[in-house]
């Protein structure tokens, strides 16, 4: 079938406000909101998705920003795009990942293009903005009909393409926590051609107190499994310990334990179970000594 | 539903009706004729389809041309002079032998015009980076990224920072 004759009876809006924005959607079943476009088009391409409406958030003001809250967070709007976050400089451990994070996703061309809301709304949960900022505590705020509320990070990826986000919401911003004593941390992705979508995707947030003892503790795998996930038990598990070898590998056995890795053009489940210890211990590693050596987290 | 919408192009005005799923791709090359940027995998994965949005790359596959009001697009076909004097970056991959089928070339193109105007300097490390997202199906990096080291000499050498990279 040719893909263009089906696509004719989409519509386009480019309302200036959000409440506008809010209101399409709640009139018109089936309306989608248009933000990079760097999800929606592919797909929209291929003929999986056919919006009745495409509510372009373009002309919206202030959706973009990005800024440092009074509370610390910091803040960015759901069409800050990802080379926009990947070329901002931070301090503090947390963002300058988050910066690490984004500068890793596809190329420079679709980061050019593709929105940190456009790309959680989207629901891609093996992307890498979902374990990043699962990794980091990250809070959504969504707005619809009934109001604003905020969801965090780990309870709005529920599984592939699934989310928390209701019929009729949109993802104003993406709010992500100060360090608050966790001052090392590390981001990891990994995948077999560069730009591709990761295999694994690995956040870890960690603090020590001055005898080089665990006091916080904060690990989410990601990409290998339905949805970005923390193990609680494990977490606790660290808090105290000096992250001997002994500790690493138990912390690598049981993430990959917890994965439920698939098999798809990346890679078997077979091969993916066998290589994430290693991954994960290596990263745990090579945080540890940056940790001890006082070096600084980015 | 069809949608009447100014583009900037190639330093142009020009009035176009598009449908609302119509891509920029779709855009310049059925409705304006304009080849150049070629389709490959429709998808936003290989960069044969890369123009200049107000100066930086965008997969013109993925860009709903609808919301392309008011923007300065520039595809390979704007890049040379008025004259047909070729920018530095044509030039260069001219003159390299970057060439081979030629597919992947206007993408590649742009997207080494981008990143020569950030980073005129760039070294060879970064040029890779640059041309992550593009792909060469003759596989033929090696000289491609031999022209975007000549095109660096050229802007370096000759009066490199009065003429534009573009």
């Amino acid at each position: 079938m040719d893909l263009h004759s089906i696509v004719v009876d989409t519509g386009f809006e480019s309302p200036d406000s959000i409440e506008q924005a809010i209101d399409i959607l709640r009139r018109i079943p089936n309306s989608v909101c248009l933000a990079g476009g760097a999800s929606l088009v592919p797909m929209m391409n291929a003929g999986i998705v056919r919006p009745a409406t495409l509510i372009s958030l373009r002309k919206i003001s202030g959706l973009d920003i990005i800024r440092i809250a009074e509370d610390g967070w910091l803040e960015l709007g759901a069409m800050a795009k990802h080379a926009t976050v990947a070329s901002l400089s931070y301090d503090t451990c947390g963002f300058g990942l988050l910066v690490k994070a984004a500068g890793q996703i596809a190329h420079p061309t679709v980061r050019n293009m593709g929105t940190i809301g456009g790309s959680v709304a989207n629901g891609e949960a093996n992307a890498d903005y979902p374990c990043a900022l699962v990794g980091l505590g990250a809070v959504f705020r969504v707005i619809g009909a009934e109001g604003v509320r905020d969801i965090a990070a780990e309870d709005f990826f529920i599984a592939h393409m699934k989310t928390a986000l209701r019929s009729g919401e949109i993802v104003l911003s993406i709010r992500v926590p100060p360090d608050e004593g966790a001052e090392y941390g590390s981001y990891m992705r990994f995948s077999r051609v560069d730009g591709d979508y990761p295999m694994v995707t690995l956040m870890i947030r960690l603090g020590f107190d001055p005898d080089h003892r665990c006091n916080a503790a904060r690990i989410a795998l990601g990409a290998c499994a339905p949805a970005p996930f923390r193990l609680a038990n494990v977490e606790t598990m660290l808090i105290g310990s000096k992250l001997d070898d002994d500790m690493i590998e138990a912390i690598a056995r049981a993430y990959a334990a917890a994965a439920k890795p698939i098999s798809d053009m990346k890679g078997s489940a077979e091969y993916k179970r066998l290589m994430l210890p290693g991954l994960i211990v290596r990263t745990l590693r090579a945080l540890r000594q940056k940790a001890f050596q006082n070096e600084d987290c980015n | 539903m069809k949608i009447a919408i100014e583009l900037l192009l190639n330093g142009d005005s020009c009035d176009v009706l598009v449908r609302p799923a119509e891509t920029l791709l779709d855009v310049l090359r059925n409705h304006l004729t304009l080849m150049g940027a070629k389709r490959g995998c429709n998808g936003g994965a290989c960069g044969a389809c890369n123009v200049l949005v107000d100066g930086r790359t965008v997969r013109s596959c993925l860009a709903i041309a609808a919301n392309m009001e008011g923007q300065a697009i520039t595809t390979i076909e704007g890049l040379a002079d008025g004259d047909g004097t070729l920018s530095i970056v044509q030039q260069a991959f001219l003159d390299a032998g970057a060439i081979q089928c030629g597919f992947c070339m206007p993408g590649m193109i742009m997207s080494v015009t981008e990143l020569l105007e950030r980073e005129p300097r760039a070294d060879r490390e970064t040029i890779r980076a640059g041309i992550a997202g593009n792909l060469c199906r003759c596989s033929g990096y090696v000289k491609i990224i031999q022209a975007a080291e000549l095109a660096v000499t050229r802007i370096s050498s000759s009066n490199a920072n009065e003429k534009r990279v573009g």
